[in-house]
């Protein structure tokens, strides 16, 4: 268990990087040994905002994972991505649908998945470039080994705008964001 | 740290879990009023408990708090709420605007321009700007889906066919990003510009009726008017008798039961600073 003082500086980490989109943040937390197939960085988020209100799904999963998630958080796991608060990407390739996912409805549009994704680097300079609430002017940003039908898949998700997911990719020791209000761009489009 | 009776900053770590995710929510919906379990504080509704549970969710043991109740930091509700967090997180405060990391306040907005990585927490009473023209809540929640803000500008209008100008001088309605459109507390409409493309981020807590929303930094917020009456700030004919501002916002002072009166800075830190410089 963290204790509570270093939750509120986990959480100050993830507003900092949900009220400024793109924007690369310093996430140097370290939890209790995670099991294997578990990031650091994903279990850190993972035991300071889920609890027994929000039920999770894996894209993958081990019953190790599993019980770990169980364990330290009450969170039950969902198979249906329609159900679930909370969504954990991770593998080798990031590429998935975001469509099917809780997108909140018109008069709720808060009831929606936040899918937190494991890459390999994050980087502010790249060919993806972002606009919208939170960023001054423009914020270029990239994510290694993730897919361009994904990247296309998040621009439909900014068109669906309040609907939509929310996005929080993690690497090791970064953290960035990207809510359903920013503006995605890939830089062959401009 | 925070004393033996108390978690960090009060609130248990379930609660604060739970407002930090409608927090996320708010942030990445701007203006979208997201309904959150407000819990009892030790305090009277009224009296900011929807500013204290956002405060103390966001709260770090690093952080430097300011609490200001209508600009100055010293009056009643601004020294408990100073008071509470020292006792419960220890943190250390301030009256300065530039040195604080969040700032609570209750109606107004610092003179002193914010900087990134400020936060700004508003304790808002009613937070729906629709609610006394649409009492129902599931209906002002459906004009909210479907944008459908024209009873506001009719509202507007009346005020201009009655008066002559639009007559809302505090509470004065806006758009957030070309969506929401929202209700910024009873903040005189004077600081309804300082809301637009502010470098911080603002963040709305309503404990009463159970809402927190928020303004994300460098976000467009447009005070609702019409082209032909445009939004307009209030002007004063004198500048303030303390320190000689003539930009801040002016209270009115009555200082004898003879008719005497002064105006001077809502702001007081902004106030004292001006009198140093001088």
């Amino acid at each position: 268990m963290i204790e509570s003082q270093a939750k509120a500086l986990i959480f100050r980490s993830v507003l900092c990087a949900m009220s400024q989109p793109g924007r690369i943040v310093d996430f140097n937390f370290q939890m209790p040994s995670p099991p294997k197939g578990l990031s650091s960085e994903i279990a850190t988020l993972l035991l300071t905002l889920c609890d027994f209100q929000t039920p999770i799904w894996m894209k993958s999963s081990t019953p190790e994972i599993d019980k770990y998630i169980k364990f330290h958080t009450a969170a039950p796991i969902t198979t249906r991505k329609k159900n679930a608060a909370f969504a954990v990407v991770s593998g080798p390739d990031v590429d998935f649908s975001l469509s099917g996912f809780a997108q909140g409805t018109h008069e709720y549009p808060d009831r929606s998945t936040t899918i937190l994704v494991q890459v390999d680097h994050l980087q502010d300079k790249g060919n993806i470039y972002l606009t919208g609430p939170g960023i001054a002017e423009t914020q270029t940003f990239d994510a290694k080994n993730v897919s361009k039908n994904f990247w296309t898949d998040v621009i439909a998700n900014h068109a669906n705008y309040p609907l939509g997911v929310d996005l929080i990719f993690v690497a090791a020791m970064k953290l960035a964001a990207l809510p359903r209000s920013t503006h995605v761009k890939i830089k062959e489009q401009l | 740290m925070s004393g033996p009776h108390y978690n960090f900053a009060y609130l248990n770590e379930q609660t604060k879990r739970m407002i930090r995710r409608a927090i996320l929510k708010a942030v990445a919906i701007p203006g979208y009023q997201v309904p959150f379990a407000a819990r009892e504080m030790p305090m009277p509704l009224g009296w900011g408990t929807g500013g204290v549970q956002v405060t103390a969710a966001c709260l770090t043991a690093e952080d430097t708090l300011k609490v200001i109740d209508q600009g100055a930091d010293d009056t009643t509700n601004a020294v408990s709420i100073r008071k509470f967090f020292v006792k419960t997180a220890n943190v250390a405060t301030t009256e300065q605007t530039e040195e604080a990391t969040i700032i609570q306040t209750r109606h107004r907005f610092p003179e002193t321009p914010l900087k990134e990585n400020q936060i700004l927490v508003y304790q808002v009473p009613i937070p729906e700007p629709l609610r006394f023209l649409e009492p129902r809540e599931t209906e002002t929640r459906k004009m909210h889906a479907l944008e459908e803000y024209g009873v506001m500008h009719v509202k507007l209008y009346e005020d201009i066919s009655r008066f002559g100008e639009i007559a809302t001088a505090y509470a004065y309605p806006a758009l957030v990003n070309d969506r929401y459109m929202f209700d910024p507390s009873p903040i005189p409409k004077f600081d309804n510009p300082k809301l637009d493309q502010s470098p911080a981020l603002q963040l709305f807590g309503a404990g009463r009726e159970k809402r927190i929303y928020a303004i994300p930094p460098y976000t467009k917020v447009k005070s609702l008017d019409f082209e032909d009456y445009p939004f307009t700030l209030p002007t004063w004919e004198k500048p303030c008798a303390i320190c000689g501002s003539k930009t801040s916002y002016l209270d009115e002072i009555l200082t004898d039961d003879q008719g005497g009166r002064m105006f001077v800075c809502s702001d007081t830190d902004y106030c004292r600073k001006n009198q140093v410089a001088k």
